[in-house]
């Protein structure tokens, strides 16, 4: 029948309706106009099914299930990280994309860049933070993802090469987060990456360790070569990698189905493959719609941070003739920097993590346990949870506040305004910080709140040193603070003491801000909000 | 479209399901539901109550006789409500019928087949005309279908606003001193006098030429297919090594065989706040101004006034 007659039939609104339902049909793979509105209405579908014809016929929902048991849709079964690690990688690249527009990798220009998305470019600031939040969430929700498989025992057959893969796929994250750190190029990404080649560098026999290291960094030492090649590593090597192993990863989750809670089901059996129609939970519209509306919200919640709470931090251009003090790894790898403070590199640094690498992948190969219920495990999950307790041990470890501190005069005005960071000073800002000569030892009152807080914590990090050490005593700190130039003040500390001979000791250090660093803005909103809330009691100009 | 020869097989499985069963070939056809809302609303199948009873036994009926047969295990009960929730729909008809028929030949294990086919709105629009009376129940959208449009043009909103920063976040960034930006190229007592040759900017791509009416900055490229004129000072112009386009001074067309006069760059003469810029005329582009000779002369070469066509020039050579 052609159109015209159709047109003849139904009248010209009836044929466009028709052909608009055809359309609709074709796109949706089968689902009809009407069909859909069922759908939503929450109506049940019809027989044959036509809500399973595009798992059949589309390619974007071939992979997915087509109906999932009513237990594992539950929230707190799964927690959905699974499905989150994924909408991770999937903003992850978005933004990494667009980052892509305004970044090129060359020492000359890649620090450049970064400072031209910051102030230049709009939504760059967001970008760059969002993308930033994001690999620290990825990392932080595949680790817990992890944590809940290792839990409910779905690493038990048959789905052990699941959790293989999902082992391949935690490190490729690591690595991808890690080779990320060093485009910015400032001294946290150099010094950070620097430590971790040269730990890539202890594996043995020495030639293969050396081999490694140079093929990662290009040179002896990182520049442009190195950061060439983590770039390539970042954005297309490792993101292939990963995307490969997910394939598989996923395909085999869907086929073996989610695994059910392990109270329903008999101890050694695995029924989540084989659903029974009182059970079924559809795709479409059910699944779909929770799974769609959980990631909305997720996205805002990630959005409001992004914009209100986050800011990645970015230090000063990287200086490969100078380390800062209290240099420290990402936080996911503090674990690592604890167990290098306390052991040798060839032991920390490889000997431990490939160990743990091992021992993680052959844990469905060690557990011969059939059960996967909680009472019956009890060996493996207080295992588990102390595993967990030592990793957050070795992590406390890593920060710099264990066993790396220098001298007490060092560590003190480290504390207050660190040379990579931001610190007290630098968030109380240039405007809270009046010109004059302070010291320790005065006790008059200061006008401004967040001066005299400065003050009093410069007071008692005195104190603390010199009765804690014994070459530290009578311990007195000065602050002079002059006008340098217009807009420009300089911070001079002077910390004189005596050491345990009665020796006078005296550690200077001086420090420029300028009126437009908006360090606050960078690291801490507290002051801020400290600032208005005075405002608000006491208002001053 | 294909719906004739549907249709017609429709009514010949029917007839063999019914000849098979030994009923009434009318049973094969439950009657057109009320519901029939017309062809605006298409596809939703209203239940009506006062129907239900008339279909459900009808359907029981049909599933009873058919049992016997066939040894349908029906899933009972909830399967009924089923079938009249979309045969009490419109065109479902046939093809309900058309799919008992179907169950009746074969000894399905799913009582699915008991139960009807959606209704697709093509039926619908296609047989709706000749459905009878008014709907009963609750035609249009539910709550719930509601609230999920609603919801889905709030991600399209932000799918819209993702978009929208995602252009502005990808669009060229032009610096102040490269091809794209800004030149300032000081104060206008620093711009050459009326009468000098023009002076190139190879980094701005523009000769500064200035004029009584004040000043200009030529686009270095030619008007015609893009080489770089040169300024032949014998002639006191510029010529095209091209093709040989000829323009003046200022920029007008002379001869060749380029279609319009010099492109410009717009010129902005900022003075205590006040800025002047080149405006756009249909002579061409008229330049600002210069106030004061400590005014501040910038070119804009992000922002270019195309050159009228050569037919226009002033000073188009006759012949």
């Amino acid at each position: 029948m052609g159109v015209q007659q159709e047109i003849r039939e139904k009248g010209l609104l009836g044929a466009v309706a028709g052909i608009g339902d055809d359309v609709f049909t074709r796109v949706t793979a089968g689902i009809s106009v009407g069909e859909f509105r069922r759908m939503l209405q929450g109506e049940a579908p019809g027989r044959p099914n036509p809500r399973l014809k595009p798992h059949s016929e589309a390619f974007l929902l071939h992979i997915k299930p087509t109906y999932y048991h009513e237990s594992a849709t539950r929230f707190n079964h799964t927690f959905r990280l699974g499905l989150l690690s994924t909408y991770l990688f999937l903003i992850e690249t978005i933004t990494g994309l667009l980052l892509m527009i305004w970044y090129a990798p060359a020492p000359e220009r890649a620090y450049a860049d970064m400072i031209g998305l910051l102030t230049n470019v709009p939504f760059g600031q967001f970008l760059r933070d969002l993308h930033r939040l994001g690999a620290e969430a990825m990392v932080a929700i595949v680790t817990l993802h992890m944590v809940r498989v290792y839990l409910t025992g779905s690493y038990k057959p048959p789905r052990q090469f699941t959790w293989f893969t999902g082992v391949v796929l935690l490190v490729v994250t690591l690595f991808l987060s890690f080779s990320g750190y060093l485009l910015p190029w400032d001294q946290l990404s150099l010094w950070a990456v620097t430590i971790g080649t040269s730990m890539a560098e202890a594996v043995p026999p020495a030639i293969v360790g050396e081999t490694v290291n140079l093929l990662a960094r290009g040179a002896p030492d990182i520049g442009a070569n190195g950061l060439l090649r983590f770039y390539l590593l970042h954005v297309i090597f490792l993101p292939l990698v990963l995307i490969l192993f997910f394939f598989v990863h996923y395909y085999k989750v869907v086929h073996f189905g989610i695994s059910l809670p392990a109270d329903e089901e008999e101890i050694g059996e695995d029924t989540a493959s084989r659903i029974p129609a009182a059970k079924r939970v559809y795709y479409l519209p059910d699944v779909a719609i929770d799974e769609l509306s959980f990631l909305t919200v997720f996205t805002m919640i990630t959005i409001l941070l992004t914009v209100f709470f986050f800011q990645a931090p970015l230090e000063h251009i990287a200086n490969p003739q100078s380390t800062p003090l209290h240099t420290v790894a990402p936080w996911y790898f503090y674990w690592l920097q604890g167990m290098l403070k306390i052991a040798d590199k060839f032991i920390a640094g490889v000997a431990v993590p490939g160990i743990l690498l091992v021992l993680l992948v052959a844990i469905p190969y060690l557990d011969k346990n059939p059960s996967r219920r909680g009472r019956d495990r009890r060996v493996a999950i207080v295992s588990g949870i102390i595993a967990g307790m030592v990793m957050l041990i070795l992590g406390w470890m890593g920060t710099p506040k264990y066993a790396v501190q220098g001298a007490p005069s060092i560590e003190i005005v480290q504390e207050l305004m660190p040379e990579e960071g931001s610190g007290l000073v630098r968030e109380i800002g240039y405007a809270h910080l009046p010109l004059g000569v302070y010291s320790t030892d005065d006790h008059t009152k200061y006008d401004d709140p967040q001066f005299a807080e400065l003050m009093h914590e410069y007071t008692a990090a005195v104190l603390h040193f010199d009765e804690q050490e014994n070459d530290f005593n009578g311990a007195r700190g000065q602050l002079t603070i002059t006008q340098d130039q217009p807009g420009l003040k300089k911070i001079n500390w002077k910390i004189s003491w005596y050491d345990a001979q009665s020796q006078k000791e005296v550690f200077q250090k001086a420090f420029w801000l300028h009126r437009d660093s908006f360090y606050w803005e960078q690291y801490g909103l507290k002051h801020k909000y400290l600032d208005y809330l005075s405002n608000l009691i006491s208002p001053k100009e | 479209m294909a719906n004739e020869l549907w249709q017609q097989r429709v009514q010949r499985a029917q007839e063999a399901a019914a000849a098979r069963l030994g009923v009434d070939v009318s049973v094969m056809r439950p009657p057109r539901s009320p519901s029939a809302e017309g062809s605006a609303q298409e596809g939703k199948e209203a239940a009506p109550e006062p129907t239900v009873p008339a279909v459900v036994t009808e359907a029981e009926a049909v599933v009873e006789a058919v049992e016997p047969v066939t040894q349908v295990v029906t899933k009972t009960a909830p399967r009924p409500a089923k079938v009249q929730t979309a045969s009490a729909g419109n065109a479902a008809a046939d093809r309900v019928a058309a799919a008992k028929a179907r169950a009746a030949a074969k000894a399905a294990a799913n009582s699915a087949s008991a139960a009807p086919k959606p209704a697709t709105s093509r039926a619908t629009a296609a047989k709706t005309k000749a459905a009878a009376p008014a709907a009963v129940g609750q035609p249009g959208m539910n709550r719930r279908e509601f609230v999920t449009y609603a919801w889905a043009a709030a991600l399209g909103l932000l799918t819209l606003e993702g978009g929208l920063a995602t252009y502005q976040f990808m669009y060229p960034r032009f610096k102040a001193g490269e091809f794209g930006g800004k030149f300032d190229i000081g104060v206008a007592s620093a711009v050459p006098p009326t009468d000098a040759p023009p002076k190139p900017a190879p980094a701005g791509k523009y000769w500064l030429v200035n004029t009584d009416a004040g000043p200009k900055a030529l686009y270095m490229v030619c008007t015609h297919l893009g080489c770089l004129y040169k300024w032949a000072p014998s002639n006191n112009r510029f010529e095209c090594p091209c093709h040989g386009s000829k323009y003046t001074r200022e920029g007008f067309y002379i001869e060749g065989p380029t279609p319009r006069s010099l492109d410009q760059f717009i010129v902005e003469v900022v003075d205590d706040g006040n800025t002047a810029v080149t405006t756009d005329s249909d002579k061409g582009a008229v330049p600002p101004p210069v106030s004061s000779p400590n005014a501040e002369i910038i070119i804009n070469t992000g922002k270019k006034i195309l050159g009228k066509p050569s037919s226009e020039s002033p000073f188009r050579a006759a012949g």
